[in-house]
């Protein structure tokens, strides 16, 4: 069985607000980033994806068992949610049998993957540490852990970094990257440098709508010539954020150097501006701004 | 299933870790000490002691005049008290329904109610001369009419018409049943107390007798206790934030709410299970002493089947309504079914059974009561058991509506639905 | 001042409100179930301490819900006006609800034309109220588990139920003895275990423990 998620013309409800609109995408092995602003669907989907919310219109197949099936899918899914935690006074080990238990894993599994995996995320020194006194890079660690405790084809991760030091980051993504070797890891971020230096593949959302999805690459192609750089003073910097949007900027005693969206021949552009190279967060804002302008 | 157990071993080993659990079982401790009292053996009536107790007659003749006594008065002075939950609800009736009575009271008692209200009337003026002249209290119970139900009327027949009566004061009245049987309350000759006490060493056993005491004290407090447990239980996902993880992973929702439901039962189970050791080794020792012998298991059974379903009812009346609102809601639905369980007793506290969560058996002995209701308490268990289980029932369903993304929001029920495809 | 009333508004809004109306209905359905007309003394006596002293259960052990969760505890914490003041104004609160709840059921008593002393009646029952509160906020502090704090008090309510003469001086029922002198203790008990209870709370377990520390 191929190891695969395919949606198609997923909506999703609350109430009258739609959360998810005729989302279609397929995701394939290796590490999946989906980036968005906050509220602009991610976790909604993810949490469709494991199975806690169903959606209101459209399907969803998960290595070729529908979602329906949520059994069959809990077995195959590790979810970590946004904020993960477990009952306090279990130590970490006790945390991760109980829930091994509940992922219907034999004894001798539990026996065998829970030290390893504990191992992995560098938490076997502190196996018995009960989870209310971890910190919450540890509780994030103790999180993949026993999300991957069954060797689930799907790793479904929530906003993984948030919240943790730029080590631990670093760490986690490169942890996660392991992960991906022969199963899909799909996670959702709003930072922009998470995807950059993990994903392969990428979808973005914007108000429950999947507005860009391919490579990294194939984005940042997508908005070569349109990013600019000019060093101007902070005089003219309000007046530039009124006509550009501003992906960054360096100030510099009096001078600020900007880095700007440019739309297609735009002819208020300083003359001094320098065509840059784009990096991935000057192409998500590119897109983001190419998804508003549209819709106005 | 061997996951199943495993499950349940570790909710077991939770609450025994929990700081409430150990309260509970303080709680169980205190209450038995306090309530239970020592037990103090039992002792062969002798003859010519000055009292042998007080027990209610079984008289059928005077428990027919003392309730038609006491009808009489309520009915003149048109105010009948009634304790609908333990408190005093003095009722009034309309004219129609006195007049319904009235007839009632005509069929008893073979006079008319003019008659009737003239003897009344003399009777109550002649009190209140005594009482001018003697500068006594008029005391209420003092009017004494001579006036019983007719012979030809049978007790069965008399209880039907109070029952008619106890339904038109709206209930909880002196004219139920169970109340006639207790009005008339007398003391026990020694050959009454001495054929209870052949009864109780031979069929009954010290053990059995022990055990229905110990059932009724213990029965009022395992009504509320258990629901903490289960409230404390169904309250700890959300508490500890762990409600999507356990939501994503594959176990059945049967399997979660029903380890967690079993755990609890046999947790608050096994406290009472020890607190029954010591009287059970007590009452072999008494019975050894008479000459008898009862099989060592005899009070635990009875404790087992009187008590399990109580807590069965309250554990599930805490899962439930703990799912149903995400808090501590269960607390305040069981508090009030204690409240009105134990005060709405009718008649005797022994041997008061019906449709109560809280069967009462406030005695030692009375193995007659015993018989007589015991159809009836099983009866009642029964229907507990069945009712805590549709209750636990219900609440894997909303579990697993809730884990599938149905939510209780705004008010309304709302799930969403899944396309059909 | 104007702070003051301003946390005062927001506690009555979003936690004590469902409360007291939660104490109001039950105080609406009583008649349903009792006379509240023509009792003597003892009668009247019986629903105040029976009844009514389980409206201190209702309004007083919810004192540190609103910020059972961690999480927003430290963020109120953090804030300037100290946890006391926000502690001391919900006291309050749920004490005046209780105080006028419990006034306007006496007067409904007496419009009835229930013969009882007004005062002797209307303190008793406050106090137990009181002292069943008491016993929530102190066992809510100690554990930081809603559970146990209702289950405190209503076990003590089913002690008193049943073996009153146990509890001696602090019998919760003494008025259907008619006798005044357990309400004293009971008073004096109820302001200890709030106190205690409170700056338990606010002081926290952590630092109580380095003060218990420093000292030893």
């Amino acid at each position: 069985m191929e190891t695969k998620i395919i949606l198609k013309n997923v909506n999703k409800f609350y109430g009258t607000k739609q959360a998810l609109k005729n989302v279609n995408l397929t995701i394939t092995e290796g590490m999946f980033g989906l980036l968005g602003k906050n509220g602009a669907g991610k976790t909604t989907l993810m949490k469709v994806l494991a199975t806690l919310h169903s959606q209101t219109g459209g399907t969803v197949e998960i290595c070729g068992i529908p979602i329906t099936e949520s059994k069959k899918i809990r077995s195959m899914i590790g979810y970590l949610p946004q904020d993960f935690s477990m009952y306090g006074s279990m130590s970490a080990y006790d945390a991760m049998d109980y829930l091994g238990v509940l992922s219907g894993l034999t004894k001798k599994e539990r026996k065998e993957r829970i030290p390893y995996l504990l191992e992995q995320v560098n938490l076997l020194n502190n196996r018995k540490m009960k989870v209310k006194a971890m910190s919450g890079g540890m509780r994030r660690r103790l999180g993949i852990a026993q999300a991957i405790l069954h060797n689930p084809k799907v790793l479904i991760v929530d906003e993984p970094t948030a919240g943790l030091d730029p080590e631990e980051r670093v760490r986690f993504r490169n942890l996660l990257s392991e992960i991906a070797k022969d199963r899909i890891v799909l996670l959702s971020t709003h930072i922009v440098g998470d995807i950059e230096a993990t994903c392969e593949q990428i979808a973005v959302m914007d108000e429950g709508e999947i507005i860009y999805h391919g490579t990294v690459a194939n984005l940042l192609m997508q908005a070569r010539g349109k990013i600019y750089s000019s060093e101007i003073s902070r005089m003219e910097l309000e007046e530039l954020k009124k006509t550009f949007v501003v992906t960054g900027m360096l100030t510099m005693g009096n001078k600020v150097t900007v880095r700007y969206v440019v739309p297609e021949n735009n002819p208020s552009n300083p003359s001094n501006a320098i065509l840059v190279e784009p990096n991935v967060e000057d192409a998500y804002m590119w897109l983001m701004n190419q998804a508003r302008g549209e819709k106005v | 299933m061997k996951n199943f157990l495993t499950l349940c071993k570790i909710e077991c080993i939770q609450i025994a870790k929990s700081m409430l659990y150990y309260l509970f079982i303080a709680c169980l401790i205190l209450f038995y000490i306090t309530q239970m009292g020592e037990y103090n053996g039992v002792t062969k009536p002798k003859p010519g002691a000055q009292s042998y107790g007080f027990t209610y007659s079984t008289e059928e003749r005077l428990m027919m005049e003392m309730t038609t006594k006491g009808l009489l008065q309520e009915f003149f002075d048109n105010q009948y008290k009634t304790y609908p939950f333990g408190f005093l609800k003095n009722v009034v009736l309309s004219e129609k329904k006195q007049e319904k009575i009235g007839e009632i009271i005509e069929d008893i008692t073979g006079y008319e109610i003019s008659e009737l209200r003239i003897k009344w009337e003399e009777k109550n003026n002649q009190i209140q001369e005594d009482a001018l002249k003697n500068g006594t209290m008029i005391m209420a119970n003092q009017l004494d009419l001579e006036i019983a139900p007719l012979d030809s009327i049978s007790f069965q027949e008399f209880c039907s018409q109070m029952e008619q009566i106890d339904e038109l004061i709206g209930g909880g009245s002196d004219y139920q049943t169970e109340k006639i049987k207790t009005s008339a309350y007398v003391p026990k000759t020694y050959e009454q107390a001495l054929s209870e006490y052949e009864e109780l060493i031979k069929e009954d056993g010290i053990g059995n007798a022990y055990a229905r005491q110990f059932c009724d004290y213990m029965g009022i407090l395992l009504a509320i206790l258990p629901v903490f447990l289960a409230v404390s239980r169904g309250l700890r996902d959300r508490r500890a934030k762990a409600v999507q993880v356990i939501d994503s992973k594959q176990a059945a929702s049967s399997c979660i709410i029903l380890s967690r439901y079993l755990s609890t039962i046999v947790m608050a189970l096994l406290p009472l299970l020890l607190l029954a050791i010591s009287p059970t080794l007590q009452t072999q020792y008494s019975m050894k002493a008479v000459g008898q012998s009862e099989n060592f298991f005899t009070l635990i059974r009875v404790v087992l089947w009187w008590l399990t379903p109580t807590i069965l009812l309250t554990v599930s009346v805490g899962f439930f309504f703990t799912e149903l609102t995400k808090s501590a809601s269960a607390i305040l639905v069981q508090g009030i079914w204690w409240f009105l369980s134990i005060n709405s007793n009718q008649g005797s506290l022994t041997g008061m059974v019906g449709f109560n969560l809280i069967p009462r058996f406030n005695s030692f002995g009375n193995y007659n009561i015993y018989q007589e209701v015991l159809p009836e308490l099983i009866r009642n268990r029964v229907m507990y058991t069945a009712i805590a289980i549709l209750l636990i029932v219900l609440t894997i369903g909303i579990y697993h509506w809730r884990r599938k993304g149905g939510s209780l929001s705004h008010g309304a029920l709302r799930i969403n639905r899944k396309n059909q495809l | 001042m104007e702070r003051y009333v301003s946390i005062g508004k927001t506690n009555f809004r979003y936690h004590l409100l469902p409360h007291l109306v939660l104490g109001m209905l039950l105080c609406l359905v009583a008649p349903l179930a009792m006379s509240i007309e023509n009792l003597n003394e003892l009668q009247s006596a019986r629903i105040v301490e029976l009844f009514l002293s389980l409206l201190g259960v209702v309004f007083f052990v919810p004192q540190f819900l609103p910020d059972q969760d961690k999480d927003i505890r430290d963020l109120l914490s953090s804030k300037k006006e100290p946890m006391l003041t926000v502690h001391l104004i919900r006291l309050l609160e749920a004490l005046v609800c209780l105080l006028i709840l419990m006034a306007i059921f006496l007067i409904c008593l007496k419009q009835g034309e229930c013969v009882f002393d007004f005062a002797k009646l209307y303190f008793g029952g406050i106090i137990s109220a009181l002292f069943l509160g008491g016993l929530g906020i102190f066992f809510y502090a100690l554990f930081d588990n809603i559970a146990i704090a209702y289950m405190i008090p209503v076990l003590y309510y089913i002690l008193s139920y049943g073996a009153g003469k146990k509890l001696g001086n602090f019998y919760l029922f003494s008025l259907l003895r008619d006798s005044l002198t357990e309400k004293y203790y009971l008073l004096f008990a109820s302001v200890i275990l709030i106190a205690l209870g409170i700056s338990y709370r606010c002081i926290g377990k952590r630092n109580v423990i380095m003060m218990m520390k420093q000292k030893g």
